[in-house]
Parts: C-alpha cells; sequence; structure tokens
C-alpha cells in the first residue's frame, strides 16, 4: 500500500517537471487557438453562409474556405511585412554599428570620442549596448577599463542588473553574460544573486563571472560547489574551472568528478595529462619533449594534445607538437 | 431483392464510407493542426541557442562531449570528398569523422584516399556490434580526425553500425554523405545531453532541401529556394514534418523517428540496443521505436529529443522517379518498424508512444495514404454515378485540400522563427506559392506511391540501399 502511495506521489511529482509542464502549457494554448478557429468557421456558417448555401456541406466548405483563406493571407502578410522590416532594419544597424565600433576602438586607443560615442549611445541604445558587449567580449587589462569608465557603462550596468533578476529566461542570461563580461567589481551581488537562478545558462554565466574577477573573494567556496550544480553548468565553467585550479594547484582536481556518462573518458584523459598538468603555466623543455612523444602516438595522442591546447595545459608545446606533425605531413611524412 | 432496395443499400453504405472519409480526413488534419500548432508555440518559446560566450566556454571546456560522426557511403563519387571536407571543418572541440565506404562499385573510396591522403592503418575494428566483414581501415596523413572504413557490402544500417563499432567518442551521429552539416550546428545537437545528461538518449534536428542553395568550400553561403519545382514542394514538407510533427511529439517524449540524415545518439545505448537493424529498411525509425520498446520495457527513464535550430541540408531527389523510389522504400521502412514492434500498439505499459505516438502512426503514417487513396476514388466514382452529392464531394475535397494548405503555409511561416530561415522575402513567397500548389497534384501523387509502398511493405519487399542521382554541392559538379 505504501508502495503505492509512494508510486502514485511520484507520477504525480512527475508531472511537475518544467518539461512537461511546457508540453502541457503549449498543447493548452494550442487547444485555445484551434478552438477559436473552429468557432469562427462555427460562426461564418451560422450566420452567413447556411444563409446563402441551405445544404450543410456546402456552407461549411464556404465556412472553412474563407477562415482558412483569410489566415494564408495574414501568414503571407506577416511575413513579408516582417521581411522587408528585417531587411530594413539588418541595413540601417549595420551602418551604425560599423560606426559604433570605429568610435569605440578610437576611444580605446586614442582616449578621443568620447562625446561622440556617448551621443550615439544616446540616439540607439540598443545599437550601443551590443557593440559594447562586443568590444567588452574581446578585450582584456587596460581597454577593459577604459570601456568600464565609459559614462553610458554605469546606466547599462544598473540596467543588467535590473534585469538579472527580473527579465524573462533570455533577457536574464544576456543580462549576466554582460555582467559577467564587465569584470567589476560592483557587480558581484547581482552576480551572486543569479547563481540561484534556476537557469543553467545563467547560472553558468554567473559562475564564470565571478571566476573571472579577480577581487573575488568566496572563489573556492563557489569552486567546490559546482560539482552539486547541473552538468549544464559543469560543462560551461570547466573550462574557467581548469585555469583555476592550474593557477592554484592546492584545490582538489574536481571538475570531473560529477557522475556522468562521460567521466571515464575524461578521467582517462587527465590521467594521462597529468605529467604536465600539475607543472607551472610556462613551456618547457619536458613539456615539449611530452608533448612531441604523444604526437607521435598517431591520433589517439593528437587527441590528447588537442585536449591540452584547449584547455590550456602545458602553454604552447602541445599547438607546437601538433604544428610540428602538420609540418611533417604536408612534407609527405607519415605522423 | 428488388434492384431498388439495392440501389438503397448501396447508396446507404457508400455514404456510410464517404462520411467516415471526411471524418478521418478531418481528424488527421485536425491532428497536423495541432501539431504545427504546439510547434509555434514551442518554437517560439525554447528557441534559446548558445551565446557566443556559452560556445566559447563549450569550447574550452574538457567535460564536452565527444562525437563520433559517422558516414555511411555507397556510391556516392559525387559529393563524398565536399560532404567529407565539410564535416572537416566544424565547429565543435572534439569530434572524429568515420566513414564507411560500403563495398562502393564507384570510385568513392578512390576518391577519398586521394583527397585526404589516407594510408592504410593497422588500427582493427571490432565491437560489440556483428557487422559484415571489414576489408581495410584507412587514417589520413594530415592531422585530421578521418577514419575511413572499408567493407563488404551489407547495407546502410550495417555500415553504420560498422561506424559505432569504430567510434571512440561518448555520442555518435549518423550523418548521409549527401548532406551539409552547419558549420556549428554540434553545439545546438549537443545542448540536449548536457541539459540532461543521464536521460537523453539520442537527438534529432532538422533537415532542409540544398537544391540550389549556393555552397562554397562545404558550406551553405546563400539560402535559396531551388528553381525546380519538385525540389520546392520538398522543402515544404521537410519543414512541415520537422517544425509540425517533431517538435510536437518531442515535447511529449514520443518521437518514432529521428531522420538517418542528422541524428545524435549515446554510443553506450544504441550498443544496448543492439545497434541498426540490418534487415530493417526504415534504420533510422526502426531504432528509435526499438529505444522505446527497450527502455520503457525495462522502465529506465529516457529522453529522446529534438531540437530545431541545427540544420543538416541534404540534396533532395529532382526526378519523379527517383522520389517514387525513395518515397515507397520510406513507406516500406515505416510499415516495417511498426510491424516489428506491434506490441507497443495502445499497450498502456508504452505509455504515450504505446497510447498516442504509435497509433498516430499506424492510423495516418501507416494507412492514411491508402484510406486517402481510397477516399478521392471513392469520391470521383460516386460523383460519376451520381451516388454521392456534389456538396459532400466540395466538403471532402475542401477540408483535404484547404487544410493542406493551411499547414504547409503555416510550416513556411514557422521557419521565420528559427535562425536558418530563407533571407529574402522573394524566397518566402516562392515557398508560399508552393506550399499551395503542392496540393494540387503532388501531394495526392505522394499518397498513391505512399500507398503503394505499404503494400511493398506488407508483401515485404526487401531492402537495398536507395539509389539517388546527386548533382553534387559545387556550381562545377552541378553543371
Amino acid at each position: 500500500m505504501l508502495d503505492r502511495l509512494r508510486e502514485a506521489s511520484l507520477v504525480v511529482r512527475s508531472w511537475f517537471q518544467p518539461r512537461r509542464r511546457a508540453a502541457v502549457t503549449a498543447s493548452l494554448k494550442a487547444a485555445i487557438l484551434i478552438g477559436c478557429l473552429w468557432t469562427t468557421v462555427w460562426m461564418w456558417h451560422t450566420r452567413y453562409y447556411s444563409k446563402r448555401y441551405p445544404e450543410m456541406p456546402l456552407s461549411l466548405a464556404w465556412s472553412l474556405l474563407t477562415v482558412i483563406g483569410g489566415i494564408i493571407f495574414a501568414q503571407a502578410g506577416c511575413s513579408a511585412v516582417l521581411k522587408l522590416r528585417g531587411a530594413r532594419l539588418r541595413k540601417l544597424n549595420t551602418e551604425v554599428r560599423t560606426r559604433m565600433t570605429a568610435l569605440l576602438a578610437d576611444y580605446i586607443s586614442t582616449g578621443t570620442s568620447e562625446a561622440e560615442l556617448q551621443r550615439s549611445a544616446k540616439a540607439s541604445p540598443r545599437d550601443f549596448e551590443i557593440c559594447l558587449t562586443g568590444a567588452l567580449l574581446g578585450s582584456r587589462g587596460y581597454a577593459l577599463d577604459r570601456l568600464r569608465e565609459l559614462p553610458g557603462v554605469t546606466g547599462l550596468r544598473d540596467r543588467w542588473i535590473v534585469q538579472s533578476r527580473k527579465g524573462v529566461t533570455l533577457q536574464r542570461r544576456h543580462a549576466v553574460e554582460h555582467l559577467a563580461l564587465l569584470q567589476d567589481p560592483a557587480t558581484i551581488m547581482a552576480l551572486e544573486v543569479a547563481l540561484e537562478d534556476p537557469n543553467s545558462g545563467v547560472v553558468a554565466a554567473a559562475v564564470r563571472g565571478l571566476l573571472r574577477m579577480p577581487v573575488y573573494a568566496d572563489r573556492e567556496k563557489l569552486i567546490r560547489s559546482i560539482p552539486q550544480r547541473p552538468y549544464l553548468v559543469q560543462v560551461l565553467t570547466a573550462g574557467e574551472v581548469t585555469s583555476e585550479e592550474l593557477a592554484h594547484p592546492a584545490l582538489p582536481a574536481f571538475a570531473m568528478r560529477s557522475a556522468t556518462p562521460w567521466e571515464l573518458h575524461e578521467l582517462q584523459m587527465r590521467a594521462v595529462t597529468r605529467p604536465v598538468r600539475n607543472r607551472k603555466l610556462q613551456t618547457t623543455d619536458a613539456d615539449r619533449a611530452t608533448c612531441s612523444a604523444l604526437a607521435g602516438l598517431g591520433e589517439t595522442g593528437r587527441d590528447l594534445l588537442r585536449l591540452m591546447s584547449a584547455v590550456g595545459v602545458a602553454g604552447d608545446a602541445p599547438a607546437e607538437a601538433l604544428g610540428e606533425r602538420l609540418a611533417a605531413a604536408a612534407r609527405g611524412g607519415r605522423p | 431483392m428488388s434492384p431498388s432496395l439495392l440501389d438503397i443499400y448501396v447508396h446507404r453504405v457508400y455514404f456510410f464510407f464517404e462520411t467516415g472519409i471526411i471524418v478521418y480526413v478531418f481528424a488527421i488534419n485536425f491532428i497536423y493542426l495541432f501539431l504545427v500548432t504546439l510547434g509555434f508555440f514551442s518554437l517560439r518559446r525554447h528557441h534559446t541557442p548558445f551565446s557566443a560566450a556559452d560556445r566559447d566556454a563549450i569550447r574550452r571546456s574538457p567535460l564536452t562531449p565527444s562525437i563520433s560522426l559517422i558516414v555511411p557511403s555507397y556510391n556516392e563519387e559525387v559529393s563524398v570528398k565536399e560532404s567529407v571536407g565539410c564535416m572537416l571543418r566544424l565547429d565543435y572541440p572534439s569530434y572524429e569523422v568515420i566513414v564507411v565506404n560500403d563495398g562502393s562499385k564507384d570510385r568513392t573510396l578512390e576518391f577519398l584516399i586521394e583527397e585526404f591522403k589516407l594510408y592504410k592503418s593497422a588500427r582493427s575494428v571490432s565491437g560489440p556490434i556483428e557487422t559484415k566483414t571489414v576489408r581495410r581501415v584507412y587514417e589520413s596523413t594530415e592531422p585530421v580526425r578521418l577514419l575511413v572504413i572499408d567493407k563488404m557490402n551489407g547495407g546502410k544500417a550495417d555500415s553504420i553500425n560498422a561506424g559505432i563499432n569504430a567510434a571512440r567518442c561518448d555520442l555518435v551521429m549518423v550523418v548521409d554523405s549527401d548532406s551539409l552539416i552547419e558549420r556549428d550546428g554540434l553545439f545546438e545537437m549537443v545542448k540536449p545531453f548536457l541539459e540532461d545528461p543521464e536521460r537523453t538518449y539520442a537527438v534529432g534536428g532538422t533537415v532542409r532541401a540544398v537544391n540550389d542553395c549556393e555552397v562554397r568550400s562545404g558550406m551553405v553561403r546563400q539560402i535559396r529556394t531551388s528553381k525546380s519545382i519538385l525540389a520546392n514542394f520538398q522543402s515544404v514538407e521537410y519543414l512541415r514534418a520537422f517544425f509540425g510533427g517533431r517538435v510536437g511529439f518531442s515535447l511529449f517524449n514520443c518521437m518514432l523517428i529521428i531522420s538517418g540524415a542528422f541524428g545524435l545518439f549515446r554510443r553506450d545505448k544504441a550498443i544496448e540496443v543492439g545497434g541498426f537493424e540490418d534487415a530493417s529498411i526504415g534504420e533510422d525509425m526502426e531504432l528509435v521505436v526499438r529505444m522505446h520498446h527497450f527502455y520503457r520495457d525495462k522502465k529506465e527513464p529516457y529522453r529522446i529529443a529534438y531540437v530545431a535550430s541545427p540544420v543538416c541540408w541534404t540534396e533532395v531527389p529532382q526526378e519523379w522517379k527517383i522520389l517514387h523510389r525513395q518515397r515507397k522504400r520510406w513507406q516500406r521502412g515505416t510499415v516495417d518498424s511498426l510491424w516489428r514492434h506491434r506490441e507497443m500498439l495502445l499497450n498502456p505499459r508504452y505509455g504515450g508512444v504505446g497510447l498516442f505516438a504509435f497509433p498516430y502512426f499506424v492510423m495516418f503514417e501507416m494507412f492514411g495514404p491508402l484510406i486517402e487513396t481510397l477516399g478521392y476514388m471513392l469520391t470521383v466514382v460516386g460523383l460519376v454515378f451520381n451516388i454521392i452529392s456534389i456538396y459532400v464531394a466540395i466538403l471532402f475535397f475542401t477540408v483535404s485540400i484547404a487544410f493542406g494548405i493551411l499547414l504547409s503555409t503555416s510550416a513556411v511561416m514557422l521557419d521565420e522563427l528559427t535562425p536558418c530561415r530563407f533571407p529574402y522575402w522573394k524566397n518566402t513567397l516562392t515557398l508560399f506559392s508552393a506550399a499551395i500548389l503542392e496540393n494540387f497534384g503532388f501531394r495526392q501523387v505522394l499518397t498513391v506511391w505512399r500507398a503503394q509502398g505499404l503494400w511493398e511493405g506488407i508483401r515485404g519487399k526487401k531492402t537495398s540501399w536507395g539509389v539517388m542521382v546527386r548533382r553534387g554541392f559545387s556550381p562545377k559538379q552541378a553543371s
């Protein structure tokens, strides 16, 4: 009896899974929309066509044709309007964004164009936001400091902080990603709040943002919490975490401890790369020798080298070893 | 029995059948409409692709699952170089390409050896799934992750199984050798595996027609509608099948088919169910149905998902003869897969699959063409012999054709919600026209062909590789 009750409660609980809830919501919406469609058909039939065509099949056929024809024309019209509008906006945006990107580059390198940039930002704030995030994505050090000093950025930062809490999922994710790119200590609190977000993409962006922040104090605690988070968060933050692990060898190798289908494969990879993984980041002769030996192991070795190169292990040695193999292949040698 | 009484009986029976068929056509269109509407709400709400920052993180992540792309090929000398080249240029941090040459009679293998500088490898390919003898394994002298397996002819399923045996990655993707994958398509394909790694066993993507699109360096640079009306009809059909049917079924974890041209599976799970079935014609559908069957029997929670954004571009037939053969083969595959797993039909043990998806496929996908063909024939005969009223005939054709048009145009409209939409309104207009025109002849012809396929399927015709005249992707080849 208890087992059955437990089973029943499990079934009921499973209905509240987000995916099933989404399916039920979408079905309800679809049913309502189709219901409206049929009501319209029926109204055409009873109020108009049945008077003109006393034969029911004929009247129903005309009603159906009228409604379906109306929908098709509306679809075609909407599609054409969306397309033309999209093309026009794309053309305008391309011009504005090209100009704005040039101004931003100018501002970072020479310090001029600040006033003009501000004017442009006021005229088209959306384009400014897009160009700024593009610039943030590719900027480091001094350039990043310069961008943070821009007067418009403070306003944007505040807006992103609000959006990171109140927007819909996509807005929240964009807002947190932008805050993460900003690497501004003033955003730490907002990013910490985002760690509790139900969406994995938002959480991952927040983790990345916090780990990139040199002044963030709780990084070890954050790193230790990652294996308990959803797998998507682990994947999206593993790059940052691996660099962190290399920088602070005292931290445990936690990233691979999740019980995922891919655990074994990655652990094997790590075991092979361990000789060079725990050394300092600069490339040494020993690293070069190890990578060269790995390159000689055929496809498996090259896979490992690509992995090492991707996670930044052993500095440039993996890339150099791969390059040498490439050159050897180009000369006609067999790897 | 007096003739007048016979006449009355004939009329009554005829009326009964005609009404039944109208109700059937009405029901099938209603379900299609429901699925398309579901697709609209689902695509609009759940289309959140990875951002540039996420992709960057995935590229650097050591936890990103690796993918083995398995490309079964048989007499594909026209397009194999370009499609394999395209696959080697994909933007994904960890993947390998395995081309399985299934004893091609043309120069497929020679072209591959020449193009990718292959050498005979000492690597042996053996695995848990039994396949035909592997003659030789080739690897590239260039630092590309390419493996070519040359084996005895054994069919498409056998080739894929050989690929699965040779695969060293966690996920295996089956791609047709006449197909081109979007450069960043793999990111979106693995998304369901990253969101739910324990339960996601298979994921299907969208397949679209590449005919007359601008293809350069193995990538689709400009999406265009085709000059061939037949290809455009099929474009609309593909949109309807993917954005309508699959999105809807995927929402309820009831998807019974993942296209053989673009499907991603967990390797361990594909092996656990025994790989692709050699004797099956529709090996792609059969594997998915078998997965449902197997894991529902085991009471193991699983998910088979569909993602709309990653696109695989494939050449669709531009000749009626080839299309005829293809559609008959597809229908035979459906019949074969459903027959093999008939135990699931209306069986509550199989949940939504047994109670909804399976009966839907049996009623509408398997027997649908037969009933629809019968409907057309009965209506025409009834009209000729004055058995049914012209008004009933008008209602039948209205329901059948007007609904068909609505479904097709809605699918074209759904395309606007995806990132791979046609860029110019002229293309959309062409597609809209095709969506309307395909309902006056083309759809009816397909229905008859599918009915033929159903008959051949019931008779149990043997399996073979589908023959397709390739035009190739580059303009030079096409000309």
